[in-house]
Order: C-alpha cells, then sequence, then structure tokens
C-alpha cells in the first residue's frame, strides 16, 4: 500500500513540475480525485464512512496566489471528514464555471464555494491568460 | 497585491463579483429546472395573490418556492446597489443545497410502512414453514442438521457485503453442491 502511495505521489509530482515549467502546460488545472474508498477489509461496495468519503483535489501552481493552505497532514478522523466537505456531484459545475461551460441538464450539484476566491479580476485571467495578468 | 485581502472580499472587485453571481444565479437556476420539473404543481413565479411565505404548514417545497422569490427580490437590491455581494452569494449557496438535498432525497424514496409490512409478512411466513418442518427435519438426524446449518448460512449471506462481485455465493453453492453430489454418488 505505502509504496503504491510513494509511486502515486511521485507521479503526481512529476506532472506538477511539468505544469510549472512547460509553457504550454501553463494554464491547466490538475483535478486528482477517487470514485470512492474502502473499508477494512479492503472492499467497497457499502456505505462505511471509509467507502464513501473519497478525496477530491484541485491542483494548479495558479492557485498558489490565491490560497493560504492548509495544515498537512490532517489529524486522522474516523469519519474522514477533512478541510471541507463537498458532495461527489459538485465537481460538474465547478468544472463546468471554471472553463465556462454550461452546466449538464440533470447535474445536482453545487458550485464548490471554496473556489470563488479565484475570481479576483475576472474569469479571463485565470484559466487563459497564458501566465499574464493583466493591470486594472 | 497578494492574494489575502481580495480573498477576503474587503477590496472586490465589482466585474468579478457580479461574474460570480452569475455562475451561482445560473447553478440556482439549473437546480430550480429540475426541482420545477419533478413538483410541476408548484408555482416558482412571483404571484402577488399567493404568498408562499406565509402558511405555517408550509411542506419543504413551498419554503423552497418561497425562498427563491426572496432571492429574485435580493438579486434586484443588488442590481441597484442595495445588497451586498455576500448576501446575494450566501442565499444562493444556501438556495443551492437546499434543492440538492432535497432531490438527493426523493431518489431514495422508500415507504417505510410498506416495508416494514412486507418484513413482518416474511417473518409470520418463515415461522409458519420452520413449525411445519421441524418434525421431519428433526428426525433426519446428521442430513437435517446440515440442510438447516446450509439455509441459516444463505440467510445470514442475504446481507450487505462489501463483496461487489458477490463471490461469496460462489462458494456456498459450490460446497452446497459438492456435498449433494458426494451423496448422490453413494
Amino acid at each position: 500500500m505505502i509504496p503504491k502511495q510513494q509511486e502515486m505521489d511521485g507521479i503526481v509530482r512529476q506532472i506538477y513540475t511539468a505544469m510549472e515549467s512547460e509553457q504550454h502546460l501553463r494554464s491547466s488545472l490538475l483535478v486528482l480525485c477517487g470514485d470512492h474508498g474502502m473499508n477494512d477489509a479492503g472492499n467497497h461496495g457499502g456505505s462505511a464512512p471509509g467507502e464513501t468519503s473519497p478525496a477530491l483535489t484541485f491542483i494548479s501552481p495558479k492557485l498558489q496566489s490565491t490560497f493560504q493552505g492548509n495544515d498537512c497532514p490532517a489529524e486522522p478522523d474516523e469519519d474522514f471528514q477533512y478541510y471541507s466537505v463537498v458532495e461527489q456531484s459538485d465537481i460538474a459545475p465547478t468544472l463546468a464555471g471554471l472553463i465556462g461551460f454550461p452546466i449538464p441538464l440533470n447535474n445536482l450539484g453545487v458550485f464548490i464555494p471554496y473556489l470563488l476566491q479565484i475570481w479576483k479580476k475576472g474569469r479571463y485571467c485565470v484559466w487563459s491568460g497564458g501566465g499574464k495578468r493583466s493591470a486594472r | 497585491m497578494s492574494g489575502a485581502a481580495e480573498a477576503k472580499g474587503v477590496h472586490a472587485d465589482s466585474h468579478a463579483d457580479s461574474e460570480k453571481l452569475d455562475l451561482l444565479l445560473a447553478n440556482a437556476r439549473q437546480l430550480l429546472a429540475i426541482v420545477q420539473a419533478t413538483y410541476p404543481e408548484v408555482s416558482f413565479e412571483i404571484n402577488p395573490r399567493i404568498n408562499l411565505c406565509n402558511h405555517l404548514s408550509s411542506s419543504d417545497i413551498t419554503l423552497l418556492a418561497c425562498e427563491w422569490q426572496n432571492i429574485q427580490k435580493l438579486i434586484e437590491m443588488f442590481g441597484v446597489g442595495k445588497a451586498t455581494y455576500d448576501e446575494v452569494k450566501d442565499r444562493l449557496l444556501a438556495f443551492s443545497r437546499k434543492a440538492q438535498e432535497m432531490m438527493s432525497g426523493t431518489a431514495s424514496n422508500y415507504d417505510l410502512t410498506r416495508l416494514v409490512e412486507g418484513i413482518g409478512v416474511a417473518a409470520v411466513a418463515l415461522l409458519l414453514a420452520l413449525s411445519a418442518s421441524f418434525k421431519s427435519l428433526y428426525n433426519s438426524g446428521a442430513a437435517g442438521l446440515f440442510f438447516l446449518a446450509v439455509l441459516v448460512s444463505y440467510s445470514i449471506m442475504m446481507f450487505a457485503s462489501s463483496y461487489v462481485e458477490e463471490e461469496q455465493h460462489f462458494w456456498y453453492w459450490m460446497q452446497a453442491g459438492w456435498l449433494a453430489w458426494l451423496f448422490a454418488k453413494e
């Protein structure tokens, strides 16, 4: 388990350094999430807290200027509720809002409020500006 | 200009604010469309003759409709500068979360009385079957005991397991079938 987690950490590090250094990846967002967790036996399909609490992270060098960050690693919690908790269906409206396309028809998600802070000078400077900020 | 003060909304850029509210409003409208499709009998439009917010025995859906009307008035006030960005944002998010909660709840809308009644009937049937077969099982000795053990373990296996592929059923049937075949071989 630990070697696999270290391997995945290495892959994320690789992608992140590429996002920082490559010109064509400057406006990329890496969304790292799980579809489900697992219970103590290593299985999934039930409704134990461990199975229904996967992680969701939004990773990009551009987010560093907006957010102060949280303590990491967090204190262990039995119910696996860390940082802020959102519904899985919230991912679709959030991505729709960030990229600028309409929310899918029957989606029951709400835009993740934490990410509203990204809008400081209008959306166009966030994901399509290519790294340059326009002065206001 | 660092992110800290602006993130707190102290020197909020009004263009960014109205963009954010547009986004949240579009989200709320999209959820509202789903709610309206599920409850076509409730009108969400502002009707001066019907005051949805005054009913003391309001259902969740009428309260939601009342909240939507309040939000529309609040947005008009924001347009003329009489409401703050934070007020509108918080109301929109609360409305969206309430709609989301309500709609997710209807997806698993079980009739609990029927469920309990069904379980009661099944339990009575089980007791009757057991009392009818007890005598013959008792007289069958080891075979009857084995049959009873297999029945009991199968009923225990019926409870929700975390095996997605239900592989325990395979082992169950293999064991019972193999023993039956051994018996038939004699």
